[in-house]
């Protein structure tokens, strides 16, 4: 990374406090913040040491949390296989109601 | 005749343009919502022949939160038309990391690894924040979808995912895990 890169990134961290990350923290990990902002969220996480901590935990948790999303393959298979059938018209989706 | 036919080839078209890319994350929701593998390929059947029988009246826009609105109705019917008398029946359940009966509950702190220390913060959160962590962490919906699908405001998901997360970690740090380090 060069000095001017260095610098613009620690510029950018310090246009956000701890505070101000800390609320919208939950948003970045998810993905649902802002492209202003989330590269300021980003530099920020990279220069601060408490901030970067506090990230990091959370991405451990979402991570070990998103094991359980693991699906069976013969249940995506079951269920593909079904749905071929309705596009099909092999399975009759009349309502029988 | 030739006209039925484009019809049906028109809708089969959509399907497989709409639905069948979605069949993972619907499965997964299913899962969330029905704590039950064979409920949720149930559920996700339901789903498919719900969306085929409307997809002529669907524009095309956000399929994804379409056919999470139905699995919700779908999911909302199953539980009205399931007798009481039905619930009792013994089901295979997804995976319970916590309720595993014999182990004391020193050796199950002793024996936690990471993962298994967040399944088990996680199964001590309430049904509300156990709803968002299910749709966001797991199910892998944005915020908007996961609204969608829980029926609750988009600005809730994410105080009740704030809320959750926090609680979690509240929890993994009482079982000696610090911030950022795994013990």
């Amino acid at each position: 990374m060069s000095i001017f890169t260095k610098i613009r990134r620690r510029h950018m961290a310090m246009q956000m406090s701890c505070a101000e990350v800390g609320a919208v923290l939950q948003q970045y990990l998810d993905d649902e913040l802002n492209e202003t902002t989330s590269p300021l969220v980003e530099a920020h996480l990279e220069m601060c040491r408490k901030c970067g901590l506090e990230a990091s935990i959370y991405t451990d948790v979402k991570n070990a949390l998103a094991k359980n999303g693991d699906l069976p393959e013969d249940s995506v298979r079951r269920l593909r296989e079904f749905g071929e059938r309705i596009a099909h018209g092999e399975i009759p989706a009349d309502d029988p109601a | 005749m030739g006209t039925e036919a484009s019809t049906a080839a028109s809708a089969a078209a959509r399907f497989e343009q709409w639905v069948l890319p979605e069949v993972e994350v619907l499965l997964r929701v299913a899962r969330s919502m029905t704590h039950n593998p064979h409920d949720a390929e149930d559920l996700v059947q339901d789903t498919m022949l719900r969306a085929y029988r409307s997809i002529d009246r669907f524009d095309g826009r956000y399929p994804r939160a379409w056919l999470l609105t139905i699995m919700r109705n779908a999911e909302i019917n199953r539980h009205r038309r399931q007798r009481p008398s039905l619930l009792t029946e013994a089901q295979q359940t997804l995976p319970d990391p916590v309720a595993d009966g014999g182990a004391t509950a020193e050796s199950k702190v002793i024996d936690l690894t990471f993962d298994a220390a967040v399944e088990e913060a996680f199964e001590h959160l309430s049904p509300d924040f156990r709803e968002v962590i299910e749709l966001v962490d797991i199910g892998g919906l944005t915020y908007a979808e996961a609204a969608e699908v829980a029926g609750i405001p988009e600005g809730t998901v994410m105080s009740r995912l704030h809320r959750a997360r926090g609680r979690v970690r509240t929890r993994l740090e009482r079982h000696g895990y610090d911030a950022g380090r795994q013990q």
